[in-house]
């Protein structure tokens, strides 16, 4: 029961901090679908961090991080509150007439998401392989351990003691608040990271182009039904794609939206810095996302605001990444992919060229089969841009996504070029899954430069206005 | 909606749905044949008697069954089982520690593990045995 509780008030504080931080009038407001759908990622994520710097770093007792996290939460809500009674109403997302035969579909397809997700998890509790063998295992360690030197033994090289620690943190968390081991808490933190990963590219398509491109988007990244079976798996990928797309839906917004203020580009850092805390390869997408907003510029003027801009996402990226770099370099091992070779041995995987060509067909036979989706999304969406076409007015903020998502992709691309473990081995046990990271994002992406189809009446938003002036 | 756009939009609600659907079909037909109690929470509770005697932290060596080729998979995973079930205790791939935690398929005797050098402290049925290695005293 207390697990739960405590769930709830993280999902709560989540909803207070990007209140605080990205305010709106107090009643309910047109962005508040948004705020609410990365809520949950946000609480978790901030809660994990709590726990780590409270309970691993500075030793204190379980109760002083839950006095902490109220803390906060009252200080978040009073923050809130008061700058409600300042705060301007959220632009209103674009408003056009959507056949109710989508949304039936859009139902139908959540549902059997849903249930998909609750028979697999029924079936395998404890989830599949590096669920318990590394996640749920290293939680165990943080919930059972009176000292915090044995999780990260070297001892214990094969369960990753550098991997991050934001899902082990919050499941170890709600697991001292229940007084008890439950698997069922890590499933719903699972199924609540997932529901992130689908709901703020949702909410974002559909307050920056519109309900219809957002349900067809919702329903495109559910097609991808590994996403699903490898969240149900508990492995901390989906949760690590869900922070990518809440980066970089956050992003967006706050570029297309400048009246939101610096609120969601914030928020759009912490959350990439939470994807450095979840996975070793949000660290990449924090360079990734810093790159792509700087790359995406469509003029002088445009620089300089991004150059402005790119102040509080870089503050939110370093607020998380204080910590995942004080884990990295006093509590962790060095990784197995940098550890193992000299410089002169990495710099001969890299001239060498078959490495290249195996990567890339590895990565094209991926293309073709990815994420189990009956047509390879590579023609889904060449069938979908030829028949829609692209929009005519497209600023450099809604190329970001898929700009961000190259840079991830050429950067996954490196790493198994130089990776020290044998190359095929590594291709066929990890890139279906690190496809999957950016899968969300890189779904908002095609459907915020698609042409709007449902004849929605735009009401451009201040920045897009600005440049068609 | 012009016919075009129409066709877009229905092409990728059916392969949304159909891929949703082929998913939750085959899951739909899995599910009720699986096991009541899945295998890593069978394996975890196999080891419940033994963590209750452990301290709470510490290194502890790993042994199996000694025909068990290198490499085998299902050996590797019932290894990293049984570091699962007993975390925090280390639980390291090596049977020269002074404690050494026995997971075995074949029966084996008190006395052949004595030839091999370790003394039973305790069975905990399922081939489940904890060990002490006299060379490591």
């Amino acid at each position: 029961m207390g697990a739960w509780l405590l769930l709830i008030l993280l999902i709560v504080l989540g909803f207070a901090c990007v209140r605080a931080v990205w305010p709106a009038p107090r009643v309910w407001s047109a962005a508040d679908p948004l705020r609410l759908a990365g809520a949950p990622a946000l609480g978790l994520g901030i809660g994990s961090c709590f726990y780590f710097a409270l309970r691993v770093v500075l030793h204190q007792p379980p109760a002083i991080v839950f006095v902490a996290l109220a803390l906060l939460l009252g200080a978040a809500g009073g923050i809130a509150w008061v700058r409600s009674s300042s705060a301007a109403p959220d632009a209103p997302g674009p408003r056009g007439a959507v056949p109710l035969w989508l949304w039936a579909v859009l139902g139908i397809s959540v549902l059997m998401a849903l249930l998909t997700s609750l028979m697999l998890s029924g079936a395998a509790p404890h989830g599949e392989w590096d669920a318990w063998s590394i996640w749920n295992l290293r939680a165990r360690f943080l919930f059972r351990a009176q000292e915090f030197v044995s999780p990260f033994s070297s001892a214990i090289e094969w369960t990753h003691p550098d991997y991050p620690l934001l899902i082990p943190g919050a499941v170890a968390l709600l697991w001292h608040s229940a007084g008890a081991e439950s698997m069922r808490i890590v499933a719903a933190v699972e199924f609540l990271l997932l529901s992130s990963a689908v709901a703020v590219p949702f909410f974002t398509v559909r307050l920056l182009r519109g309900t219809g491109l957002a349900i067809l988007c919702a329903l495109t990244i559910l097609s991808a039904t590994s996403l699903v079976r490898i969240g149900a798996s508990l492995y901390a990928d989906a949760p690590l794609a869900a922070f990518i797309a809440i980066a970089g839906c956050l992003l967006v917004y706050g570029l297309e939206t400048e009246s939101a203020g610096p609120g969601p580009l914030f928020l759009a850092g912490l959350a990439a810095g939470f994807a450095a805390w979840t996975k070793n390869e949000g660290l990449l997408f924090c360079l990734s996302l810093a790159a792509a907003q700087l790359f995406c510029v469509s003029g002088f003027g445009e620089l300089r605001r991004r150059v402005r801009t790119a102040i509080p996402l870089i503050a939110g990226i370093i607020l998380v990444l204080a910590l995942v770099l004080h884990f990295k370099f006093r509590l962790a091992p060095s990784n197995d992919l940098v550890n193992s070779a000299s410089a002169a041995v990495i710099r001969s995987r890299f001239v060498d060229f078959n490495r290249y060509w195996a990567t890339f067909w590895a990565f094209v036979g991926e293309f073709l089969t990815f994420g189990n989706v009956l047509v390879p999304p590579v023609i889904v969406f060449s069938v979908w841009l030829a028949l829609v076409r692209l929009r005519e007015s497209l600023t450099g903020a809604a190329l970001l996504p898929l700009a961000a998502t190259a840079i991830q992709l050429a950067g996954y691309f490196a790493v198994y070029v130089g990776t020290p473990n044998d190359l095929d081995w590594q291709l066929n046990t990890s890139l279906p899954r690190l496809l999957l990271h950016v899968w969300p994002l890189a779904v908002t992406g095609i459907f915020l430069i698609s042409r709007d189809i449902f004849d929605s009446s735009p009401q451009l938003r201040p920045a897009v206005a600005r440049s068609k002036e | 909606m012009t016919p075009r756009n129409l066709g877009a939009t229905a092409c990728l609600a059916a392969v949304s749905l159909l891929s949703t659907g082929r998913l939750f079909i085959q899951v739909s037909d899995f599910y009720p044949k699986a096991p009541a109690v899945d295998g890593v929470t069978e394996f975890d509770g196999r080891f419940a008697a033994l963590r209750s005697l452990l301290p709470p932290k510490g290194i502890i060596g790993y042994m199996t069954d000694a025909e068990t080729p290198a490499g085998d998979v299902n050996a590797q995973a019932e290894y990293h089982l049984t570091q699962y079930a007993l975390a925090p205790v280390l639980v390291v791939n090596s049977a020269h520690h002074r404690f050494v935690v026995g997971n075995f398929h074949r029966t084996v005797t008190a006395g052949s593990l004595r030839d091999r050098g370790y003394k039973l402290v305790q069975s905990f049925g399922n081939g489940i045995v904890l060990l002490e290695n006299e060379k490591a005293q």
